[in-house]
């Protein structure tokens, strides 16, 4: 157990080890071997690996669902099982374990009560949650009637309900269609600037490349690599430049510069493919403009409002603040959206690098709209530009 | 065509749900209610009118006066009010027992009489309860009306049109066949699981509270309604007790009819609740484990022993509407018997005093025989019979199986004598402990059931009871009985003596009018355990009924603690064996307790059998120790016997068995789950 504790550490494993056994005690598979991570408040943190690789059991672990074999582990500076840690706690396990004879409505209330949450509070949230969520129009449907994506969505809506310090994701996008895995990611870069903190496991690249600060990647349960996005993704030996499309002659130019003035040879050059990402979506927004009719799940809606910190309002915060527990609870400085972002875009503009803390998208212009994923951060040579634009460097 | 059917309740699902389906509902409603309502209320408002005038010509009624009325009832077994005449033949066979021995008739007959001689004028339609109490017919319409108001608005309309036109359809049906019975029973039926919905709401209701393992409870709650377990085990209580209650042979008496009835309707009840319990508890638990949904509970702010509380509170919560609904239809089905006509103004007074009171009894007191009189008499035996004797000195005959044998022979025939009361003979029985009821003023009766002359139950016999004690000395009574029948002897406190005894002695004879003097009866009495028992009434058959429904309760309470604790440690159908074995076994006590009592292991039949039989006999000797308190707390005889359920077997009840039970076997549910990995591995290897 941690002596001293760390506010800004959320979740600590020292030499975190989990032997599973047969009955007859003999050693069946060693899930986690000795891993130590640290996950900070306000960081979106990945865990990263194959099928088997110990992601699921190191967040089992976490929760309490299990209990480790060596080493420590502390949650807010407590022991995962302490009942008190469990109401800063939001969880999205691997597949919706849901009942099948509740409806959505039901769900959340009954997820929400076990929070202690108060009536009124919990049918704003529910309401907020199935909308933002897309399940408004499947509200007092049972679950088991459900497709696999659209318990999905239920079990992200019931991880929130109680507006959690620490989110656990295992698996998120899995099940859901790329609508639904960008909404998922946008809503983890709202909760991030929100100073959320979020522990992410997927063997989806893409998700945790989007939308992680740090990640660990795990084989065998062993950490076999560990650090920020950029300073795992960085290829220090490839330059990209983008341009607009240029003819032949161009074309040639820039590889008969590149030739002369830094002695290597352009190895590819084509036009840029859209995202088959990108072309889907674009596909469904059409659809939807045009009204077509579906009997899934829904366009999902804005972040709720209570997510977005706006449910401090009006007669549901003072019954919140009337009966709920009192758990000492750290302050979370809410990332200032607009000036970081400014800050950022400043940085670039002067350094040609982006700046890395930074590194999650800023808020779409209209949230009901999807966004588009940011772009892998990369490096750039700004020297090759300079020379490219006939310049001498930078100054 | 399901496809039709399910569209076809859909588009009424949409239409029904709109204001104006709802409003034109409520009127329909109404207006039915009105139409029905109308002619109950008439004609039993008619009929009471028609028994007030029964009873004004039957206000000065004397055999003695030679009232003309008085006569009338002896020669034709009627009354005339007006110019309508009331009764028949079959009042006139029991004209003489309407009159006491002054030849008046007694106020409460008058009473009784009225009512029988009004029997005839009471349309087949009328249920002969609401022609007692008029006040009901306002009091259940008005039930009806919110009911069925409360399903209008509450959405449940379709559903309750849809099952209460099936129920219709068949009861019209039924009705078309002329089978009223049926009809009856699918209409009481239907109202029954109405009834038992109502329980269920109620049972969510109480849950409502905001908190982790309240939370959870009503989950299940929930869970039992919406998966069918609930109305999957409600429905058989539904038909049977209802269907028990219909089913009155023509001219059984209610004295027979009644506590039959009260028997196995609560037996039916009460195990269908208790394998409910069994089945849905460990379910519950077992299958969410499986399932994982309880995942998504433990991470939330409740440990695993609020979870596992939660689980238990909600199965009992259902099992209670269970229990508390099989105790209304008991006690409605109890009501409906009370009101049909009885055979005879005995048969109404009997279970009016036995069966629908709440009573304790006192049985006689027999010797045994001193350990130093047995044992010489076990040494006269050995020593008289040569072969026996040989066969110990030998070894053939082990010598303590021997004398234990001869000693619950002599044992038993030392008692037999004392039950046994041979032809022209009599036998005084002793009744201790009746000072205290005595002083509380309440009645008493001497309850009898006894046996002789091969049991035959179309034989009846004459006895005569004659009370020794008090002022009771000279005082006697000739009654008939039949053999394994039970009868009920009014008894007046003033026989008790100052000690709180009773002495009665029974004779096995009769007495010759003629000759006036006793005659021997032709047949030895037998005096079993429960032949004898002097009774006092302690609380009300509604008391009584709701006693028995506490009790039940409590023992609910440990088997749904034991099914929830072992659906969380086991998988599904090892937690049901085991909870169903040790209800099973409970429950068969008394019969294990019979078998241990006659079962020894045989030391002759080799080391390693005899110690297997040892074991087991240490088994079942322990079984038999933990759980006999469960079967000794059965009301369903108590209930059918009129025998009161008292405050402290109560007491024992709900702090032995729902406390101290219950209590431990959660602590154990707590202790296993506490420290459970409710997660599995999940990767490969």
């Amino acid at each position: 157990m941690a002596t001293a504790v760390n506010n800004d550490i959320v979740v600590e494993a020292v030499g975190l080890t989990k032997v599973f056994s047969d009955f007859w005690l003999r050693q069946k598979a060693v899930a986690v071997d000795g891993i130590s991570f640290e996950i900070r408040r306000d960081e979106i943190f990945g865990l990263l690996g194959p099928n088997g690789s110990g992601k699921s059991t190191t967040i089992k672990m976490i929760l309490g669902l299990l209990h480790r074999s060596k080493g420590n582990l502390t949650v807010f500076g407590k022991d995962p099982t302490d009942v008190a840690v469990k109401r800063r706690i939001g969880y999205l396990p691997e597949e919706s374990y849901m009942y099948r004879f509740l409806t959505p409505v039901e769900t959340l209330d009954f997820y929400g009560k076990l929070f202690g949450l108060p009536r009124a509070i919990r049918r704003s949230r529910i309401d907020e949650l199935l909308e933002m969520v897309g399940m408004t129009h499947a509200a007092n449907r049972p679950v088991g009637e459900f497709s696999k994506g659209m318990a999905r969505r239920l079990g992200i809506a019931q991880a929130l309900i109680n507006d959690p310090d620490l989110l656990i994701l295992d698996e998120p996008t899995s099940g859901l269609d790329p609508l639904g895995s960008r909404q998922v990611k946008d809503l983890l870069l709202d909760l991030g600037r929100r100073g959320k903190t979020i522990l992410l496991s997927s063997h989806q690249l893409d998700d945790v490349q989007d939308v992680c600060d740090r990640m660990v990647i795990l084989y065998g349960g062993k950490i076999r690599s560990e650090g920020t996005v950029d300073e795992l993704l960085e290829d220090s030996g490839r330059t990209v430049i983008t341009t607009p499309r240029l003819d032949a002659a161009t074309v040639t130019t820039i590889e008969r510069i590149i030739r002369e003035t830094a002695h290597v040879e352009v190895e590819r050059v084509a036009a840029p493919r859209q995202r088959l990402e990108d072309l889907f979506l674009q596909i469904v927004e059409r659809a939807r403009n045009d009204r077509a009719s579906t009997s899934g799940a829904g366009a999902g809606g804005p972040t709720a409002a209570f997510l977005r910190g706006e449910e401090n309002a009006g007669s549901g915060l003072i019954a919140e603040l009337e009966t709920m527990p009192q758990v000492a609870k750290p302050v979370a400085p809410v990332a200032a959206t607009t000036p970081a972002a400014d800050a950022a875009v400043l940085t670039e503009l002067v350094t040609g690098k982006p700046s890395a803390p930074v590194g999650k998208v800023a808020p779409a212009a209209n949230p009901s709209q999807p966004t588009k994923a940011p772009a892998p951060p990369q490096d750039v040579d700004r020297s090759v530009i300079d020379d490219l634009l006939g310049g001498g460097g930078n100054p | 065509m399901t496809a039709l059917v399910a569209r076809l309740h859909r588009w009424l699902g949409e239409r029904m749900a709109t204001r104006a389906a709802r409003i034109l509902a409520t009127l329909a409603i109404l207006i039915s209610l009105g139409l029905v309502t109308w002619p109950l209320l008439n004609t039993a408002f008619s009929l009471q009118t028609q028994r007030a005038g029964i009873l004004k010509s039957l206000e000065k009624c004397s055999a003695k006066d030679r009232d003309p009325a008085a006569i009338q009832i002896m020669q034709r077994g009627t009354v005339t009010v007006g110019d309508r005449e009331y009764g028949g033949a079959r009042v006139v066979g029991r004209a003489v027992d309407l009159f006491d021995d002054a030849g008046v008739m007694p106020a409460d007959v008058k009473q009784e009489l009225s009512w029988r001689l009004l029997g005839d004028q009471v349309p087949l339609w009328m249920p002969y309860v609401l022609v007692r109490s008029p006040v009901l017919v306002i009091a259940l319409m008005l039930a009806t009306g919110i009911g069925a108001l409360a399903v209008v608005w509450i959405g449940l309309l379709l559903p309750a049109l849809e099952v209460g036109g099936a129920v219709a359809a068949g009861a019209a049906f039924c009705w078309w066949m002329g089978w009223p019975i049926a009809t009856q029973w699918l209409i009481s039926s239907a109202l029954s699981l109405l009834l038992f919905a109502f329980l269920w709401n109620g049972a969510r209701a109480l849950l409502g509270f905001r908190s982790g393992s309240m939370a959870v409870a009503s989950n299940t709650a929930l869970e039992g309604v919406r998966t069918l377990a609930l109305p999957g085990f409600a429905l058989p209580i539904a038909m049977i007790v209802p269907f028990l209650a219909l089913s009155r042979e023509r001219g059984e008496a209610l004295l027979q009819a009644i506590p039959g009835f009260l028997d196995w309707g609560h037996t039916a009840s009460y195990t269908m609740a208790a394998l409910f319990v069994i089945v849905f508890g460990c379910a519950s638990t077992a299958f969410e484990i499986r399932d994982r949904q309880v995942w998504s509970v433990v991470t939330k702010p409740i440990s695993h022993g609020g979870w596992l509380l939660g689980k238990w509170i909600g199965t009992l919560a259902l099992g209670l509407s269970l229990v508390v609904g099989g105790g209304l239809l008991l006690a409605a089905g109890t009501s409906y018997l009370a009101s049909q006509k009885p055979t005879d103004e005995r048969d109404a007074r009997d279970v009016r005093d036995t069966v629908l009171v709440g009573r304790v009894g006192f049985r006689p007191e027999f010797e045994t025989l001193p350990p130093e009189r047995l044992r010489e008499i076990i040494d006269q035996t050995i020593e008289g019979d040569s072969v026996l004797k040989a066969d110990i000195a030998n070894g053939t005959a082990d010598d303590a199986q021997s004398r234990r044998s001869i000693a619950v022979a002599k044992q038993r025939e030392f008692l037999d004598q004392q039950r046994r009361i041979g032809p022209g003979e009599s036998r005084e029985f002793v009744f201790h402990g009746l000072a205290g009821i005595v002083a509380q003023k309440r009645g008493i009766s001497l309850r009898y059931k006894l046996h002789g002359g091969g049991d035959d139950e179309h034989q009846k016999f004459p006895a005569m009871f004659q009370y020794t004690t008090g002022g009771g000395a000279g005082m006697w009574e000739l009654r008939e009985w039949t053999p394994g029948e039970a009868y009920t002897l009014d008894i007046d406190p003033k026989f008790v003596d100052e000690q709180g005894d009773l002495k009665v002695r029974i004779f096995s004879a009769g007495w010759d009018e003629e000759k006036k003097t006793p005659v021997a009866s032709t047949v030895t009495i037998f005096v079993q355990d429960d032949s004898l028992e002097v009774m006092a009434n302690e609380s009300t058959f509604t008391g009584n009924l709701v006693s028995a429904i506490v009790v039940d309760v409590c023992k609910l309470a440990f088997l749904a603690a034991l099914a929830v604790a072992a659906g969380s440690l086991l998988s599904f159908p090892i937690a049901v064996l085991l909870t169903f074995g040790v209800f099973s076994m409970a429950t068969l006590t008394p019969f294990l307790a019979t078998s241990i009592k006659y079962y020894s292991p045989d030391e002759k039949s080799g080391i390693i059998i005899w110690a297997f039989q040892v074991v087991v006999l240490a088994i079942a000797r322990t079984v038999e120790f933990l759980l006999r308190g469960f079967a000794a707390r059965s009301p369903s005889d108590s209930l059918a016997q009129g025998r009161a359920i008292t405050w402290s077997t109560l007491f024992d009840t709900v702090v032995g068995i729902g406390l101290g039970w219950t209590g431990g076997v959660l602590l154990i549910g707590w202790l296993g789950i506490r420290r459970k990995e409710i997660a599995v591995y999940s990767g490969q290897g």
